[in-house]
């Protein structure tokens, strides 16, 4: 049997939350743990690739890649483009979050209190944060 | 109960990777069933050292886990990858977090 297939069969909720974790020495000077970023994008990518339901969220450092005010050309940035391809069709910023500015207008970003947050990590099968 | 774990605990922090490896042990003899443990990023650098791998080889023994390390960190990090961890992609944690009843994330 298809290994995809099983997964579709068993499709589960996740909520992964990018913030960019801890301080450590490797990240940006602002503290941000790109690399924490990368791999939680990575994972929820590869969950939506799975068939699974991915509500991802923004906090934090991980709000930058949400706003008109990044840089265009990261990486990072472009590869949260492609999220609509991997099913991932609406992004969630923590509420405090969004007085950073405007939203980019390649994706569906949404405010969510963390009040709604906290529901939806009770809701979810899976809860990750990066 | 079956339990899968991300490893993401550098191995900077050899009393952090004491604590994980300690949590398997405990879950493991009050009857819980360690899946799979999935080392991403810094992680698979906490999984190779040599003051870890000793006893990750005995866990692997008495829990039949999947040790695997992200084929990302690992090309990044061009580790050579001694037995029994094996290379593999976030499809593999996907599916065991899929698969389990509880997947616990260690940083």
């Amino acid at each position: 049997m298809p290994t995809g297939w099983c997964l579709l069969s068993n499709r589960k909720s996740w909520l992964i939350t990018l913030a960019g974790g801890a301080p450590i020495s490797a990240g940006d000077p602002d503290g941000t743990d790109r690399a924490a970023l990368q791999a939680g994008l990575d994972l929820a990518l590869a969950a939506g690739a799975f068939g699974q339901r991915v509500t991802l969220v923004f906090a934090g450092g991980g709000v930058d890649l949400v706003t008109h005010i990044a840089d265009a050309e990261d990486p990072l940035y472009r590869l949260l483009g492609s999220a609509p391809f991997y099913d991932i069709d609406s992004v969630y910023v923590l509420d405090g979050a969004t007085s950073q500015g405007a939203f980019r207008d390649d994706l569906h970003v949404t405010a969510m209190s963390h009040k709604e947050w906290l529901a939806a990590a009770g809701e979810a099968h899976v809860v990750i944060n990066y | 109960m079956e339990i899968s774990l991300i490893i993401r605990t550098p191995g900077t922090a050899p009393n952090q990777c004491e604590r994980i490896q300690d949590f398997i042990q405990s879950a493991v003899n009050q009857g819980h069933e360690i899946k799979q443990c999935f080392f991403q990023g810094a992680g698979v650098s906490a999984a190779v050292n040599n003051q870890t791998l000793p006893r990750w080889r005995q866990l692997a023994t008495l829990t039949g886990a999947e040790l695997l390390l992200c084929s990302q960190a690992v090309e990044a990090s061009a580790l050579s990858v001694p037995e029994p961890f094996v290379i593999a992609g976030l499809g593999a944690l996907v599916e065991a977090a899929v698969n389990a009843d509880r997947l616990v994330s260690f940083v």
